[in-house]
Protein backbone atom coordinates (compact mmCIF):
# COMPACT_ATOMS: atom_id res chain seq x y z
CA UNK A 1 0.00 0.00 0.00
CA UNK A 2 1.31 3.65 -0.99
CA UNK A 3 0.21 7.65 0.28
CA UNK A 4 1.19 9.97 -1.89
CA UNK A 5 2.97 11.94 1.27
CA UNK A 6 4.34 9.12 2.76
CA UNK A 7 5.24 6.46 0.12
CA UNK A 8 5.26 2.77 0.72
CA UNK A 9 3.93 1.80 3.61
CA UNK A 10 4.98 -1.44 5.34
CA UNK A 11 2.91 -2.22 7.86
CA UNK A 12 5.06 -3.06 10.57
CA UNK A 13 5.36 -1.92 14.28
CA UNK A 14 8.48 -0.22 13.55
CA UNK A 15 7.15 1.45 10.75
CA UNK A 16 4.30 3.16 12.55
CA UNK A 17 6.60 3.90 15.46
CA UNK A 18 8.38 5.83 12.69
CA UNK A 19 5.37 7.08 11.16
CA UNK A 20 3.68 8.62 14.33
CA UNK A 21 7.22 10.34 15.08
CA UNK A 22 7.02 12.23 11.87
CA UNK A 23 3.54 13.22 12.55
CA UNK A 24 3.90 14.46 15.55
CA UNK A 25 6.54 16.22 14.07
CA UNK A 26 4.64 17.77 11.40
CA UNK A 27 2.16 18.82 13.74
CA UNK A 28 4.86 20.84 15.58
CA UNK A 29 6.22 21.89 12.12
CA UNK A 30 2.41 23.41 11.17
CA UNK A 31 2.00 25.12 14.34
CA UNK A 32 5.65 27.08 13.68
CA UNK A 33 4.42 27.93 10.52
CA UNK A 34 0.90 29.51 11.63
CA UNK A 35 2.75 31.54 13.98
CA UNK A 36 5.39 32.94 11.32
CA UNK A 37 2.41 33.46 9.16
CA UNK A 38 0.36 34.97 11.97
CA UNK A 39 3.77 37.18 12.62
CA UNK A 40 3.57 37.74 8.63
CA UNK A 41 0.26 39.00 8.07
CA UNK A 42 0.87 41.55 11.16
CA UNK A 43 4.19 43.06 9.61
CA UNK A 44 2.15 43.11 6.35
CA UNK A 45 -0.32 44.98 8.05
CA UNK A 46 1.99 47.76 9.93
CA UNK A 47 3.08 48.39 6.39
CA UNK A 48 -0.45 49.42 5.03
CA UNK A 49 -0.26 52.96 6.48
CA UNK A 50 3.36 53.40 4.94
CA UNK A 51 2.07 52.44 1.49
CA UNK A 52 -1.13 54.72 1.62
CA UNK A 53 1.38 57.31 0.65
CA UNK A 54 2.12 56.26 -1.98
CA UNK A 55 -0.67 58.77 -3.60
CA UNK A 56 1.26 61.49 -1.54
CA UNK A 57 4.35 60.99 -3.32
CA UNK A 58 2.79 60.59 -6.60
CA UNK A 59 1.12 63.91 -5.97
CA UNK A 60 4.75 65.49 -5.31
CA UNK A 61 6.16 64.01 -7.99
CA UNK A 62 3.47 65.62 -10.29
CA UNK A 63 3.98 68.75 -8.58
CA UNK A 64 7.83 68.27 -9.19
CA UNK A 65 7.03 67.85 -13.47
CA UNK A 66 4.89 70.48 -13.47
CA UNK A 67 7.40 72.36 -12.36
CA UNK A 68 10.16 71.15 -14.74
CA UNK A 69 7.65 71.60 -17.08
CA UNK A 70 7.39 75.36 -16.66
CA UNK A 71 11.25 74.94 -15.78
CA UNK A 72 11.70 73.80 -19.47
CA UNK A 73 9.56 76.79 -21.24
CA UNK A 74 10.77 79.05 -19.07
CA UNK A 75 14.88 78.32 -18.95
CA UNK A 76 15.25 75.71 -21.78
CA UNK A 77 17.37 72.88 -22.30
CA UNK A 78 21.06 74.98 -21.71
CA UNK A 79 20.10 75.95 -18.77
CA UNK A 80 18.63 72.39 -17.71
CA UNK A 81 22.20 71.38 -18.67
CA UNK A 82 23.74 73.69 -17.15
CA UNK A 83 21.80 72.60 -14.01
CA UNK A 84 23.23 69.20 -14.62
CA UNK A 85 26.64 70.50 -14.38
CA UNK A 86 25.83 70.98 -10.34
CA UNK A 87 24.57 67.64 -9.76
CA UNK A 88 26.53 64.81 -7.99
CA UNK A 89 25.20 61.61 -8.55
CA UNK A 90 22.50 59.77 -6.53
CA UNK A 91 24.01 57.57 -3.71
CA UNK A 92 22.69 55.07 -2.23
CA UNK A 93 23.42 52.66 0.76
CA UNK A 94 21.48 49.26 0.60
CA UNK A 95 21.64 46.73 3.51
CA UNK A 96 19.79 43.59 3.54
CA UNK A 97 17.78 42.78 7.12
CA UNK A 98 16.07 39.85 8.49
CA UNK A 99 12.43 39.88 8.71
CA UNK A 100 11.46 36.09 10.43
CA UNK A 101 13.62 34.56 8.21
CA UNK A 102 12.56 36.92 5.09
CA UNK A 103 15.69 38.59 3.66
CA UNK A 104 13.95 42.45 3.02
CA UNK A 105 16.35 45.23 1.47
CA UNK A 106 16.36 48.64 2.86
CA UNK A 107 17.98 51.10 0.44
CA UNK A 108 18.86 55.06 2.13
CA UNK A 109 19.83 58.02 -0.14
CA UNK A 110 23.54 58.74 1.81
CA UNK A 111 24.12 61.74 -1.41
CA UNK A 112 21.25 63.71 -3.14
CA UNK A 113 22.37 66.92 -4.01
CA UNK A 114 22.77 69.77 -6.21
CA UNK A 115 25.16 72.91 -5.42
CA UNK A 116 23.44 76.17 -5.08
CA UNK A 117 24.07 78.78 -7.29
CA UNK A 118 22.36 81.79 -7.76
CA UNK A 119 23.23 81.93 -11.32
CA UNK A 120 20.73 79.06 -12.25
CA UNK A 121 17.25 80.40 -13.29
CA UNK A 122 14.74 80.44 -10.59
CA UNK A 123 12.77 77.81 -12.37
CA UNK A 124 15.27 75.03 -12.47
CA UNK A 125 16.19 75.31 -8.61
CA UNK A 126 12.78 74.54 -7.92
CA UNK A 127 12.02 71.97 -10.03
CA UNK A 128 15.45 70.33 -8.46
CA UNK A 129 14.47 70.91 -5.11
CA UNK A 130 10.73 69.74 -5.55
CA UNK A 131 12.48 66.55 -7.33
CA UNK A 132 15.75 66.45 -4.41
CA UNK A 133 12.60 66.90 -1.64
CA UNK A 134 9.97 63.95 -4.19
CA UNK A 135 13.02 61.33 -4.23
CA UNK A 136 13.96 62.04 -0.58
CA UNK A 137 10.73 61.12 0.31
CA UNK A 138 9.90 58.62 -1.92
CA UNK A 139 12.96 56.36 -0.71
CA UNK A 140 10.50 55.30 2.82
CA UNK A 141 8.32 54.31 0.30
CA UNK A 142 10.39 52.14 -1.80
CA UNK A 143 11.50 50.08 1.04
CA UNK A 144 8.72 49.60 2.57
CA UNK A 145 7.10 48.70 -0.85
CA UNK A 146 10.27 46.41 -1.33
CA UNK A 147 9.72 44.99 2.04
CA UNK A 148 6.02 44.06 1.91
CA UNK A 149 6.58 42.51 -1.39
CA UNK A 150 9.70 40.32 -0.20
CA UNK A 151 6.49 39.86 2.57
CA UNK A 152 3.88 38.99 1.08
CA UNK A 153 6.15 36.38 -1.36
CA UNK A 154 7.07 34.84 2.17
CA UNK A 155 3.28 34.99 3.13
CA UNK A 156 1.87 33.08 0.37
CA UNK A 157 4.62 30.20 0.55
CA UNK A 158 3.91 29.97 4.05
CA UNK A 159 0.27 29.84 3.58
CA UNK A 160 0.67 27.40 0.66
CA UNK A 161 3.09 25.14 2.96
CA UNK A 162 0.70 25.23 6.03
CA UNK A 163 -2.66 24.62 3.47
CA UNK A 164 -0.41 21.44 2.03
CA UNK A 165 0.43 19.92 5.33
CA UNK A 166 -2.76 20.31 6.99
CA UNK A 167 -5.28 18.96 4.16
CA UNK A 168 -2.75 16.48 2.46
CA UNK A 169 0.55 15.68 4.23
CA UNK A 170 -1.14 15.33 7.58
CA UNK A 171 -4.35 13.56 6.67
CA UNK A 172 -2.05 11.40 4.57
CA UNK A 173 0.02 10.39 7.78
CA UNK A 174 -2.87 9.84 9.62
CA UNK A 175 -4.18 7.27 7.44
CA UNK A 176 -1.42 5.60 6.70
CA UNK A 177 -0.84 5.31 11.11
CA UNK A 178 -4.48 4.34 11.05
CA UNK A 179 -4.32 1.76 7.78
CA UNK A 180 -0.76 0.33 9.78
CA UNK A 181 -3.05 -0.25 13.09
CA UNK A 182 -5.62 -1.98 11.20
CA UNK A 183 -3.41 -4.40 9.91
CA UNK A 184 -1.60 -5.00 12.80
CA UNK A 185 -4.74 -5.29 14.26
CA UNK A 186 -5.85 -8.02 11.31
CA UNK A 187 -2.54 -9.60 12.46
CA UNK A 188 -2.96 -9.93 15.71
CA UNK A 189 -6.47 -10.75 15.85
CA UNK A 190 -5.35 -13.81 12.65
CA UNK A 191 -2.55 -15.13 15.26
CA UNK A 192 -4.83 -15.39 18.26
CA UNK A 193 -7.50 -17.21 16.22
CA UNK A 194 -4.35 -19.49 14.61
CA UNK A 195 -3.01 -19.93 18.34
CA UNK A 196 -6.80 -21.06 19.17
CA UNK A 197 -7.57 -23.04 16.32
CA UNK A 198 -4.06 -24.48 17.12
CA UNK A 199 -4.62 -25.18 20.71
CA UNK A 200 -8.21 -26.71 19.96
CA UNK A 201 -6.55 -29.37 17.47
CA UNK A 202 -3.64 -30.36 20.17
CA UNK A 203 -6.75 -30.35 22.68
CA UNK A 204 -8.73 -32.81 20.32
CA UNK A 205 -5.60 -35.28 19.62
CA UNK B 1 24.88 115.38 -28.06
CA UNK B 2 26.78 112.93 -29.26
CA UNK B 3 29.85 114.74 -30.44
CA UNK B 4 31.43 111.37 -32.00
CA UNK B 5 29.99 110.23 -35.73
CA UNK B 6 30.23 107.35 -35.29
CA UNK B 7 28.68 106.93 -32.32
CA UNK B 8 25.98 109.20 -34.01
CA UNK B 9 25.88 106.80 -37.02
CA UNK B 10 25.77 103.38 -34.43
CA UNK B 11 22.81 105.31 -32.77
CA UNK B 12 20.72 106.04 -36.17
CA UNK B 13 21.84 102.79 -37.03
CA UNK B 14 20.43 101.01 -34.13
CA UNK B 15 17.50 102.99 -34.31
CA UNK B 16 17.02 101.13 -37.54
CA UNK B 17 17.50 98.05 -36.12
CA UNK B 18 15.16 98.25 -33.84
CA UNK B 19 12.29 98.39 -36.27
CA UNK B 20 13.42 94.83 -36.65
CA UNK B 21 12.46 93.88 -33.62
CA UNK B 22 9.18 92.00 -32.80
CA UNK B 23 6.35 94.30 -31.28
CA UNK B 24 5.91 92.72 -27.74
CA UNK B 25 2.32 92.52 -28.05
CA UNK B 26 2.28 90.87 -30.89
CA UNK B 27 4.73 88.29 -29.68
CA UNK B 28 2.60 87.78 -26.82
CA UNK B 29 0.00 87.01 -28.65
CA UNK B 30 1.49 84.16 -30.76
CA UNK B 31 0.79 81.95 -27.33
CA UNK B 32 -2.72 81.67 -28.49
CA UNK B 33 -1.72 80.30 -32.02
CA UNK B 34 -2.23 76.74 -32.29
CA UNK B 35 -1.39 75.46 -35.91
CA UNK B 36 2.36 75.09 -35.90
CA UNK B 37 2.48 76.38 -39.63
CA UNK B 38 0.59 79.83 -38.59
CA UNK B 39 3.35 80.51 -36.31
CA UNK B 40 5.86 78.85 -38.37
CA UNK B 41 4.87 81.66 -41.02
CA UNK B 42 4.80 84.40 -38.08
CA UNK B 43 8.57 84.00 -37.12
CA UNK B 44 9.70 83.50 -40.73
CA UNK B 45 9.30 86.93 -41.18
CA UNK B 46 11.46 88.10 -38.29
CA UNK B 47 14.90 87.98 -37.61
CA UNK B 48 14.54 84.26 -36.38
CA UNK B 49 12.84 82.99 -39.53
CA UNK B 50 16.08 82.92 -41.37
CA UNK B 51 17.10 79.91 -38.65
CA UNK B 52 14.01 77.86 -38.84
CA UNK B 53 13.82 75.95 -41.82
CA UNK B 54 10.28 74.05 -41.04
CA UNK B 55 7.44 74.23 -38.79
CA UNK B 56 8.85 71.22 -37.00
CA UNK B 57 11.95 73.14 -36.01
CA UNK B 58 9.66 75.29 -33.61
CA UNK B 59 9.28 72.23 -31.53
CA UNK B 60 13.17 71.23 -31.71
CA UNK B 61 14.30 72.74 -27.93
CA UNK B 62 17.80 72.62 -29.14
CA UNK B 63 17.69 74.48 -32.17
CA UNK B 64 15.26 76.98 -30.03
CA UNK B 65 17.96 77.88 -28.06
CA UNK B 66 20.25 77.91 -30.57
CA UNK B 67 18.28 80.37 -32.86
CA UNK B 68 17.66 82.68 -30.14
CA UNK B 69 20.64 82.59 -28.73
CA UNK B 70 22.34 83.20 -32.01
CA UNK B 71 20.33 85.98 -32.82
CA UNK B 72 21.06 87.90 -29.97
CA UNK B 73 25.00 87.32 -31.13
CA UNK B 74 24.34 88.41 -34.43
CA UNK B 75 22.64 91.80 -33.32
CA UNK B 76 25.36 92.43 -30.12
CA UNK B 77 28.33 92.00 -32.74
CA UNK B 78 26.67 93.74 -35.26
CA UNK B 79 26.62 97.04 -33.34
CA UNK B 80 30.46 96.13 -31.99
CA UNK B 81 31.75 96.26 -35.55
CA UNK B 82 30.06 99.31 -36.23
CA UNK B 83 31.30 100.90 -33.14
CA UNK B 84 34.69 99.50 -33.72
CA UNK B 85 37.45 102.05 -32.10
CA UNK B 86 35.23 104.10 -30.83
CA UNK B 87 34.90 104.50 -26.83
CA UNK B 88 31.40 102.54 -27.11
CA UNK B 89 32.91 99.20 -28.31
CA UNK B 90 34.60 98.47 -25.18
CA UNK B 91 31.24 99.27 -23.87
CA UNK B 92 29.67 97.12 -25.68
CA UNK B 93 32.05 94.40 -24.90
CA UNK B 94 32.01 94.39 -21.17
CA UNK B 95 28.43 94.55 -21.47
CA UNK B 96 28.40 91.28 -24.01
CA UNK B 97 31.03 89.61 -21.51
CA UNK B 98 28.45 88.76 -18.88
CA UNK B 99 28.27 85.75 -21.73
CA UNK B 100 31.50 85.25 -21.48
CA UNK B 101 31.16 85.21 -17.52
CA UNK B 102 28.20 82.47 -17.97
CA UNK B 103 30.51 80.22 -19.63
CA UNK B 104 33.45 80.61 -17.10
CA UNK B 105 31.21 79.73 -14.69
CA UNK B 106 30.23 76.86 -16.71
CA UNK B 107 33.80 75.26 -17.36
CA UNK B 108 34.36 75.81 -13.49
CA UNK B 109 30.88 74.07 -12.42
CA UNK B 110 32.50 71.13 -15.15
CA UNK B 111 35.97 71.00 -13.49
CA UNK B 112 34.52 71.30 -10.03
CA UNK B 113 32.13 68.54 -10.08
CA UNK B 114 34.35 66.25 -12.69
CA UNK B 115 31.39 66.69 -15.55
CA UNK B 116 33.50 67.81 -18.21
CA UNK B 117 32.23 65.46 -20.77
CA UNK B 118 28.59 67.41 -19.92
CA UNK B 119 30.13 71.03 -20.50
CA UNK B 120 27.67 72.96 -22.43
CA UNK B 121 28.88 76.34 -23.83
CA UNK B 122 26.80 79.11 -24.84
CA UNK B 123 27.70 79.34 -28.66
CA UNK B 124 30.29 82.23 -28.67
CA UNK B 125 33.99 82.21 -28.63
CA UNK B 126 33.84 85.34 -26.39
CA UNK B 127 33.19 89.28 -26.07
CA UNK B 128 36.52 89.84 -23.77
CA UNK B 129 37.88 86.53 -23.00
CA UNK B 130 39.09 83.48 -25.50
CA UNK B 131 36.50 80.75 -24.62
CA UNK B 132 37.93 78.08 -26.37
CA UNK B 133 41.28 78.28 -25.23
CA UNK B 134 39.67 78.52 -21.49
CA UNK B 135 37.08 75.33 -22.24
CA UNK B 136 40.21 73.22 -22.87
CA UNK B 137 42.10 73.51 -19.53
CA UNK B 138 41.86 70.22 -17.34
CA UNK B 139 42.54 71.64 -14.00
CA UNK B 140 40.85 74.61 -12.24
CA UNK B 141 44.28 75.80 -11.52
CA UNK B 142 45.29 76.36 -15.13
CA UNK B 143 42.28 78.80 -15.33
CA UNK B 144 43.91 81.40 -13.86
CA UNK B 145 47.32 81.44 -16.23
CA UNK B 146 44.55 82.12 -19.36
CA UNK B 147 42.18 84.90 -17.56
CA UNK B 148 44.21 88.23 -18.45
CA UNK B 149 41.99 90.59 -16.60
CA UNK B 150 43.67 90.71 -13.12
CA UNK B 151 40.88 91.23 -11.40
CA UNK B 152 38.73 88.53 -12.04
CA UNK B 153 41.70 85.93 -11.84
CA UNK B 154 42.95 87.19 -8.55
CA UNK B 155 39.15 86.47 -7.58
CA UNK B 156 39.02 83.60 -8.66
CA UNK B 157 42.77 82.19 -7.14
CA UNK B 158 40.99 83.47 -3.80
CA UNK B 159 37.97 81.42 -4.01
CA UNK B 160 39.96 78.60 -5.27
CA UNK B 161 41.96 78.96 -1.75
CA UNK B 162 38.63 78.96 0.22
CA UNK B 163 36.07 76.35 0.06
CA UNK B 164 34.60 76.42 -3.23
CA UNK B 165 31.29 77.51 -2.72
CA UNK B 166 29.54 77.71 -5.64
CA UNK B 167 26.98 80.68 -4.55
CA UNK B 168 30.23 82.79 -3.46
CA UNK B 169 31.59 82.21 -7.21
CA UNK B 170 28.13 83.41 -8.68
CA UNK B 171 28.06 86.34 -6.10
CA UNK B 172 31.98 87.02 -6.99
CA UNK B 173 31.56 86.65 -11.01
CA UNK B 174 27.99 89.20 -10.35
CA UNK B 175 30.66 91.54 -8.83
CA UNK B 176 33.18 91.60 -11.15
CA UNK B 177 30.48 92.19 -14.14
CA UNK B 178 28.80 95.08 -11.99
CA UNK B 179 32.24 96.83 -10.99
CA UNK B 180 33.95 96.29 -15.00
CA UNK B 181 30.45 98.34 -16.55
CA UNK B 182 29.68 100.66 -14.20
CA UNK B 183 32.93 101.92 -12.82
CA UNK B 184 34.81 103.26 -16.11
CA UNK B 185 30.57 105.53 -16.93
CA UNK B 186 30.82 109.13 -16.63
CA UNK B 187 28.13 109.68 -14.02
CA UNK B 188 24.70 111.42 -14.69
CA UNK B 189 24.57 110.40 -18.74
CA UNK B 190 21.88 108.80 -19.82
CA UNK B 191 24.24 105.64 -20.60
CA UNK B 192 25.40 105.24 -16.98
CA UNK B 193 21.41 105.46 -16.07
CA UNK B 194 20.81 102.65 -18.48
CA UNK B 195 23.28 100.90 -17.25
CA UNK B 196 22.64 101.95 -14.00
CA UNK B 197 19.34 100.55 -13.75
CA UNK B 198 20.37 97.29 -16.08
CA UNK B 199 22.72 96.19 -13.40
CA UNK B 200 19.97 96.66 -10.68
CA UNK B 201 18.02 94.74 -12.07
CA UNK B 202 20.60 92.10 -12.51
CA UNK B 203 21.90 92.27 -8.57
CA UNK B 204 18.07 92.20 -7.30
CA UNK B 205 17.65 88.85 -9.67
CA UNK B 206 20.77 87.47 -8.01
CA UNK B 207 19.72 88.35 -4.54
CA UNK B 208 16.27 87.02 -4.63
CA UNK B 209 17.35 83.75 -5.78
CA UNK B 210 20.87 84.06 -2.87
CA UNK B 211 17.73 84.13 -0.42
CA UNK B 212 15.33 81.55 -2.07
CA UNK B 213 18.60 79.58 -1.61
CA UNK B 214 18.99 80.75 1.84
CA UNK B 215 22.60 82.15 1.36
CA UNK B 216 24.06 83.97 4.30
CA UNK B 217 23.97 87.36 4.50
CA UNK B 218 27.42 87.41 5.56
CA UNK B 219 28.53 85.97 2.53
CA UNK B 220 26.37 88.60 0.53
CA UNK B 221 27.74 91.34 1.95
CA UNK B 222 31.42 90.11 1.96
CA UNK B 223 31.33 89.63 -1.64
CA UNK B 224 28.62 92.32 -3.06
CA UNK B 225 29.89 95.49 -0.53
CA UNK B 226 30.58 98.22 -3.11
CA UNK B 227 28.17 97.72 -5.27
CA UNK B 228 25.79 101.03 -6.00
CA UNK B 229 22.68 99.82 -4.73
CA UNK B 230 23.02 100.64 -1.02
CA UNK B 231 19.24 100.26 -0.33
CA UNK B 232 18.67 96.88 -2.31
CA UNK B 233 22.32 95.10 -0.85
CA UNK B 234 20.58 96.76 3.21
CA UNK B 235 17.05 95.12 2.36
CA UNK B 236 19.02 91.99 1.85
CA UNK B 237 21.52 92.31 5.00
CA UNK B 238 18.27 93.08 7.04
CA UNK B 239 16.19 90.15 5.98
CA UNK B 240 16.08 86.21 6.29
CA UNK B 241 14.62 84.44 4.01
CA UNK B 242 13.04 85.17 0.71
CA UNK B 243 9.35 86.08 2.08
CA UNK B 244 11.10 88.11 4.67
CA UNK B 245 13.26 89.92 1.86
CA UNK B 246 10.49 90.19 -1.02
CA UNK B 247 8.36 92.01 2.36
CA UNK B 248 11.22 94.94 2.83
CA UNK B 249 10.87 95.12 -1.10
CA UNK B 250 7.59 95.65 -1.15
CA UNK B 251 7.88 98.82 0.71
CA UNK B 252 10.71 100.21 -1.34
CA UNK B 253 8.84 101.86 -4.51
CA UNK B 254 11.13 100.90 -7.17
CA UNK B 255 11.02 97.49 -6.32
CA UNK B 256 7.07 96.71 -5.52
CA UNK B 257 5.93 95.54 -8.74
CA UNK B 258 8.58 92.72 -8.69
CA UNK B 259 8.04 92.06 -5.40
CA UNK B 260 4.01 91.40 -5.53
CA UNK B 261 5.22 88.98 -8.92
CA UNK B 262 7.26 86.78 -7.01
CA UNK B 263 4.92 86.94 -4.07
CA UNK B 264 2.25 86.06 -6.17
CA UNK B 265 4.15 82.75 -7.84
CA UNK B 266 4.98 82.07 -4.41
CA UNK B 267 1.72 81.93 -3.22
CA UNK B 268 0.33 80.35 -6.58
CA UNK B 269 3.05 77.58 -7.09
CA UNK B 270 4.56 77.07 -3.64
CA UNK B 271 7.93 78.42 -5.71
CA UNK B 272 9.33 81.56 -6.64
CA UNK B 273 9.87 80.51 -10.23
CA UNK B 274 9.08 83.76 -11.93
CA UNK B 275 12.20 86.05 -10.84
CA UNK B 276 13.53 85.56 -14.03
CA UNK B 277 10.93 86.97 -16.12
CA UNK B 278 9.96 89.12 -13.54
CA UNK B 279 13.31 91.29 -13.26
CA UNK B 280 14.09 90.98 -16.83
CA UNK B 281 10.90 92.34 -17.89
CA UNK B 282 11.60 94.90 -15.04
CA UNK B 283 14.84 95.69 -16.67
CA UNK B 284 13.34 95.91 -20.01
CA UNK B 285 11.01 98.30 -18.93
CA UNK B 286 13.41 100.30 -17.40
CA UNK B 287 15.78 100.44 -20.58
CA UNK B 288 12.71 101.84 -22.58
CA UNK B 289 11.94 104.21 -20.59
CA UNK B 290 15.30 105.80 -20.26
CA UNK B 291 15.60 105.50 -23.65
CA UNK B 292 12.65 107.37 -24.64
CA UNK B 293 13.55 110.27 -23.13
CA UNK B 294 16.93 110.20 -24.81
CA UNK B 295 16.57 108.73 -27.70
CA UNK B 296 19.42 109.88 -29.56
CA UNK B 297 22.27 108.97 -26.50
CA UNK B 298 24.27 106.02 -26.30
CA UNK B 299 21.61 104.77 -23.95
CA UNK B 300 19.34 103.84 -27.02
CA UNK B 301 22.25 101.17 -28.03
CA UNK B 302 21.74 99.14 -24.46
CA UNK B 303 18.30 99.68 -24.76
CA UNK B 304 17.86 97.81 -28.30
CA UNK B 305 20.27 95.07 -26.71
CA UNK B 306 18.25 94.50 -23.67
CA UNK B 307 14.79 95.23 -25.66
CA UNK B 308 16.60 92.42 -28.35
CA UNK B 309 17.32 89.63 -24.90
CA UNK B 310 13.99 90.23 -23.99
CA UNK B 311 12.34 89.11 -26.90
CA UNK B 312 14.63 86.09 -27.79
CA UNK B 313 13.94 85.14 -24.14
CA UNK B 314 9.53 86.31 -24.92
CA UNK B 315 10.31 83.73 -28.21
CA UNK B 316 11.54 81.63 -26.12
CA UNK B 317 8.74 81.09 -24.04
CA UNK B 318 5.98 80.83 -26.05
CA UNK B 319 7.87 77.96 -28.04
CA UNK B 320 9.09 75.94 -25.06
CA UNK B 321 5.70 76.75 -23.47
CA UNK B 322 3.79 74.92 -26.85
CA UNK B 323 6.18 72.04 -26.32
CA UNK B 324 6.05 71.56 -22.77
CA UNK B 325 2.43 72.04 -22.73
CA UNK B 326 2.06 74.97 -20.34
CA UNK B 327 -1.28 76.81 -20.06
CA UNK B 328 -1.28 79.84 -22.62
CA UNK B 329 -2.93 82.05 -19.84
CA UNK B 330 0.10 81.13 -17.72
CA UNK B 331 2.88 82.29 -20.71
CA UNK B 332 0.63 85.61 -21.56
CA UNK B 333 0.62 86.39 -18.24
CA UNK B 334 4.47 85.69 -17.96
CA UNK B 335 5.13 88.20 -20.68
CA UNK B 336 2.95 90.84 -20.06
CA UNK B 337 4.06 93.85 -18.51
CA UNK B 338 2.48 93.98 -15.22
CA UNK B 339 1.52 97.28 -15.61
CA UNK B 340 -0.85 96.69 -19.13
Amino acid sequence: MSFRSVGRVLPTKGFLIRLRERTRLLKSGVEALKMKRDQLVRECQSLIPDLKRRSDIERKLEDAYKILKLAYSAAGPEEMKKAALLTTPLLTEMRVRSVIGVEVPETKVIGLSLATSPSLNAVVIAASRKFADAIREMMPLVNSEAKFERIATALADTMRKVNALEKIVIPDHEAAIRYIEEMLEEESLEEFIMVKKYREIKRGE
Amino acid sequence: MLRNAKIKYLVVRTHGLSSHLIDPSELRSWVFIEDDRALFDKISQTSYGGFFEKPEDLSDPVKIDEVTMRVNFIRANKLISIARASPLENILRVYMSKYDLENIRRIIFSLLFGRLERLSLLPHPGYLYDIAKLSKVERLEDLLDLIEERKLSSLISSWLSGDRNTSELDLMLTKVYVDSLIGPLKRRTPLYEIIHSYLENVTLGLLLKAKYLGIGNDLIIRVLSGIPFKKLLEAASQSGDLSDFLDKLLNIAPYREVSIEVRDSLRDVGEPWVIEHSVLKRAYTEAVRISMMSPMSEAYILSYLISSEWESQSLRTVLFGRISGVSKDILYQLLSPRSE
